[in-house]
This record gives C-alpha cells, structure tokens and sequence, in this order.
C-alpha cells in the first residue's frame, strides 16, 4: 500500500465515520436486538429471558395476529399492483405535450405532499356514513356505501394510498421524458396502435423506473401505520379496529402499549423477513424482465 | 390566431357554466341530480375542447393532446384536488355543520384561534376566542409548531453534514469494505421503521431521552441512507478534474469535500434537506412511540389529539389543525417545486 493510498483510507474511514456509528447504533444494532428479542420475554423493565419459540407459536396461534400478517401481505398485494398502474396511467396521459401540464401535473402531486396523519384524518370523514362520497353517490344515483366498515375498509384506505401515490407518477414522467422520440415514430411506421405503443415501447423502456416503484411500494406499504392507527384510535367500533389491524399497528399495541417487547419483536421479524424475502424475489426476477439501456 | 380566440372562447363558456353549476353541488341548493351532471359534464368538455384548440394553436409539437385526453384530465384533476378543497371549505364551517356538504353556508372563522388553543381533548378556556395579539405564541399549536421545527432543523442540519460526509467516502475515496458497506447502506432504505422500533425505545429509554425530542432529531444527525444515497449519486457526476487540480494546489481531502465538492452539489443537498424535513413534518410512528408529555408533542401527534375517545371528536376544528399541517407544506413546494421534482426523479431514475 503506497502513502497515498494509506491517506486515502484513512480519510474514506474518517469521512463515513459519523454514519458508520449511526448505522450501528440505530440501525444495525436494532435489527440483531429485534431478532434476539423476539426469542425472549422482554418487558424493557425487566432483563430479556429466554423462552425459545414461545412468542413465534404464539403468535401464529394467535388469530387476531394472524389476521393482521395476512391482511398486510394481501393489501400489499391487492394495493400496490393497482397504484403502480393507476399511477402509470395518470403519467401516460399526462406525458404528451399539453397545455398546462405543469398545473395538471401539481394537482396529481399535490396529494402526495398531504401529511399521512391528515390523508387519515380526511378519510375518516370523507367517507364516514353520512359524508361527503356518500352524499355525492346518492346525487349521482348510485347506491351509498358502508366504506368505513370491516368489510370495506381495506378498499377504503387503498382508495386514499392511490390519492397520495403522486411520486410514483413523477417518477414515471421523468422515465417517459427519456424515451427517444424515434422509437415511437418507428414503431407507428410498423403499424402499431396506441396502445400497443405503451405496451412495447413505454413499458419496457421504463421498466426500471416501475421497479424501483415496486420495491419502494413494497416497503411503504408493508410499513404502513398512520392511517390504520387513526382508524382504530378513533371511536368506531372494536370489529372496524380489527379489520384495519397491520403488522405495525399490532407492534405498537403490544410492545408500547402491552409492554410485550419480545412478542412485538416477533412480528418485528417477521415483517424484515418479508420484506427483505419480497424484495429479493423481486430484484431476482426483474433481472429477466427489466431492460436497462446500453446493455 | 383564430383558433386562439375560440380556444380561449370555450375556455370561458365552460368556467363560466362549471361556476354556475357548482352552485347547485350537493348541499347547496336541493336540485335533481340529472339537471346537474349533464351540465357539469358539458361545461367539463367545453372546457376540455378549448385547452384542445388552444394547444394545437400554440404548441408547435407533432402530438398535441386530444379533447379527450384533456377531459380525462380535468375530471380526474378535480377528484383528486377535492378532498383538499373539501378539508379547507370544512375548516371554515360551524361544529353543527352537515358532514355531507361541501360549501360553508355560514363562515366560521374562529375555527382557527380555536384549532390553535385546543389541547389534551379539550378547548383551553383560557384561550376562549382569543384574538388577542400576543396570544398565538402561548397556543399549544405553537408550541406543536416549534417542537416540530426544531426536531425539523435540527435533524436536517445534521442528516446534510454526515450524510455528505459519508457519499463523500463512498464516492470519491477508496477504502477497504467500502462497496460492501454501501449495499448495506442501501439496504437501511428497506427497514421499516416498526422493526426497530422496540429495541429503539429501549435504547432511548435507556439513555433517558423517552419523553424529549433527542430520539426524533439525533440519530438523523448521522446520516440517513436515503440521504447518502442520494448524494453519493451526485456526486458521482462531479468531473476528477476539478477534484484532482484542487489536490494538485496542495489542498486537503476535507479542503476538497468543503470547498469544491460541496459548492457543486448545492441542489443535491437542497433535495436532501427539504425530504429530510418532510419526512420529519410528515412522522407520526416516531413521535407517538417517544414522546410521552404533551408540551414535547409534534404537529402530527397535536392532530391526533382531536380524535375523542368518546365520540366527541370535534371534526371541523380537526380539518381546520390539518389545514394548517397542510397549508405550510403547499407553501414550501410552491418555492421550492424544481428542488423538489428533480430530487425526487434523481432518487427514482439513478438507482
């Protein structure tokens, strides 16, 4: 190792230094605890005892957990799948020259910039029984419907997460400005429709902008806590509670408010091993399907 | 030039019958919904029509967008900017207002002293139609307020020092472990939060910061890895011969990073600093896990207060606290859009 290169690890350890330190203690570190934790009887009061797969038995025996890893992965499958596309259609439209595409592009952003507390907050009362989507259905002549009930609740919060998902839109109108105008104009010579311009030019060439929606949508929605918490904080009753119960709402109840630190942590495992499995799978085979340019 | 003025023509022929049909939206003026539509609906294509005309006049590309394609538009622009409108006109509305209308028959502008005083479930009397000078700054909005702008700038302060710092190591020094610890760097953008969350609140509980605003801003100020990543991207881009003609003048590693590197990345850093401070006005898992008296609560936990345990949520006073959450966020990205709209495609196209 010459001097310059010694130099120069040196400062490469110095400069990341303040990250290296953060990313023990506040992300690595919690991530081994979790694990750990989640094979312990843990209170935060007391030191964590060791009760082997307890906690894990438990929570699979459990049905109201059950319920709420099943309905996390199942939303996340249903939502994200249709905001992509939502999304993806808004950006279509709005990736054509037109007239004020600034403005029509800040109005499908501007849900997105609304805090998540506040998105919980309008949906409670938009759709509550009498609000303002009931009312407007009724004026329209179309049956009301019971959106913030167990049964509909899961289609309720979908509706507010496709509002809110303006980034991903953005982003897709940033990949669409990159498509080379020749590629459309040749595959019009070759007889292609509109549609099937979409299908074969703008998907493929986008393809790793809509990856990195996906996995980003995977996180966010696998995460996902604000809006649920509203509902069940709110004073609607415990059978709604249970139908918006999520993964992180279920770690909250029981390790902050039960105090049940080593059964939180089980779920706290189960969701990183979801998500990290999820984003594997997904990496894995976009790189069949995703085209990269210049490769 | 004549298909100027007709575009402009329809423009304003479908405003003008958009206006008086709004007139007659629900909960205004009892009328039977097929008078409403079909008019709303020619005014939305009136409209659409003359955006249309005005584009092919004006804009000298070979695709202009159709009729159609601006109605959708429009139609979709309106549902999706309506719950936002509906939050402001119902923050102006009195508590006995009906949940089912959207224009305010009679305004109500005390909602706002009052969203402002209301605290712990209850109107502090003391503050009862306060329009005093002076009496703002001993709301517990205020207080919410500075709680959320210190946690805010302290952590943005913080997350764009280490956090250049660190891209600085990753993209522009050689050192051992280097790639291997950027893939893990990456990897924390996939950690939700509610996987730390228990052993953080022990950590923090053991450090006596459960209660104060330190666990929401503090480890911010080591750097986050959206942040780095982001960075680490940019300053990629930045040419060696600028790097290497400051080294050949005798200038250190950090003389480098401060005073050539940094310079250059100033949008970068702007990008990194507003997301940085969103996702901070936007927290609420944080705050609620860590924050347990009410003077250190964050804006985000003041809304939440509204929700009543026993039915007695007061619903217009709540969208008038999350009119004021929101309207200083439409303000920000009014300033600071092409910050914003670039940091966010760079986060999305680079990776």
């Amino acid at each position: 190792m010459t001097l310059r290169e010694k130099i120069e690890c040196k400062n490469g350890l110095l400069f990341a230094a303040p990250w290296i330190i953060g990313f023990s203690a506040f992300i690595a570190y919690p991530i081994i605890a979790a694990v750990y934790y989640s094979f312990c009887d843990y209170s935060v009061l007391s030191p964590p005892e060791w009760v082997g797969l307890y906690n894990y038995t438990e929570l699979f025996r459990t049905e109201w957990a059950r319920r709420a890893i099943v309905r996390t992965f199942l939303f996340s499958f249903i939502a994200l799948p249709l905001s992509l596309v939502f999304s993806l259609c808004v950006a279509l439209l709005l990736e054509r020259r037109t007239l004020g595409v600034g403005l029509y592009r800040t109005v499908f952003f501007l849900p997105a910039l609304v805090p998540q507390v506040v998105v919980a907050a309008l949906l409670l009362w938009i759709f509550a029984a009498g609000g303002v989507v009931n009312t407007g259905l009724a004026w329209v002549g179309l049956p009301t419907l019971p959106w913030l009930s167990r049964s509909m609740i899961l289609i309720t919060i979908m509706l507010m997460l496709i509002w809110g998902a303006g980034h991903q839109m953005i982003i897709y109108l940033a990949g669409l400005q990159d498509v080379p105008e020749e590629l459309y104009e040749s595959a019009q010579l070759d007889g292609a429709n509109y549609f099937q311009r979409v299908l074969h030019v703008s998907v493929p060439m986008i393809s790793p902008v809509i990856l990195f929606n996906l996995v980003m949508g995977i996180i966010v929605s696998l995460g996902q806590f604000t809006i649920p918490f509203f509902i069940q904080a709110s004073d609607r009753p415990m059978e709604l509670a249970d139908g918006a119960n999520f993964i992180a709402t279920e770690i909250n109840r029981q390790a902050i408010q039960n105090l049940r630190m080593g059964y939180a942590s089980a779920f706290s495992s189960v969701l990183l091993v979801a998500v990290i499995l999820l984003t594997a799978i997904v990496l894995k085979v976009s790189q069949r399907v995703v085209h990269y340019r210049g490769e | 030039m004549k298909r100027i003025l007709s575009g402009i023509l329809l423009i304003v022929l479908g405003l003008a019958l958009a206006v008086f049909s709004i007139r007659f939206v629900p909960g205004i003026e009892a009328e039977p919904a097929y008078l409403g539509i079909p008019r709303f609906l020619i005014a939305l294509f009136l409209f659409s029509a003359g955006l249309a005309q005005l584009a092919r006049a004006t804009l000298p590309v070979e695709r202009p967008a159709g009729v159609g394609r601006y109605f959708v538009l429009t139609l979709l622009g309106l549902v999706f900017i309506f719950p936002v409108f509906w939050m402001f006109t119902t923050s102006l509305k009195p508590a006995d207002a009906d949940l089912g209308r959207v224009m305010p028959q009679d305004i109500r502008l005390e909602n706002y002293p009052d969203a402002m005083t209301y605290a712990h479930g209850a109107e502090d009397p003391e503050f009862e139609g306060a329009w005093a000078p002076g009496a703002f700054f001993r709301t517990p909005f205020f207080q919410q307020l500075v709680n959320t702008l210190t946690v805010g700038l302290l952590g943005t302060v913080g997350v764009v020092i280490s956090s250049s710092l660190a891209a600085y190591a990753f993209a522009r020094l050689e050192w051992p472990g280097r790639d291997f610890f950027f893939v893990l760097t990456v990897a924390t953008m996939m950690v939700p939060f509610a996987v730390l969350v228990v052993p953080l609140y022990g950590l923090f509980r053991q450090l006596g910061w459960i209660g104060t605003l330190r666990p929401l801003w503090a480890p911010a100020c080591f750097g986050t890895g959206f942040s780095i990543f982001l960075l680490r991207q940019f300053f990629k881009g930045i040419p060696n011969d600028l790097t290497d003609a400051a080294r050949i003048d005798g200038c250190s590693e950090f003389g480098i990073y401060w005073k050539v590197v940094m310079p250059l990345a100033k949008p970068a850093l702007a990008a990194v600093a507003l997301f940085h401070f969103l996702y901070v006005w936007n927290d609420f898992f944080a705050p609620l896990v860590f924050l347990t008296e009410t003077e250190t609560f964050t804006l985000a936990l003041g809304l939440h207060q509204f929700q009543g345990a026993h039915g007695g949520t007061p619903w217009t006073l709540m969208m008038t606290a999350a009119t004021l959450m929101t309207l200083p966020i439409l303000i920000i990205f009014f300033f600071t859009q092409r910050v914003f709209v670039r940091g966010v495609t760079m986060s999305g196209l680079k990776s």
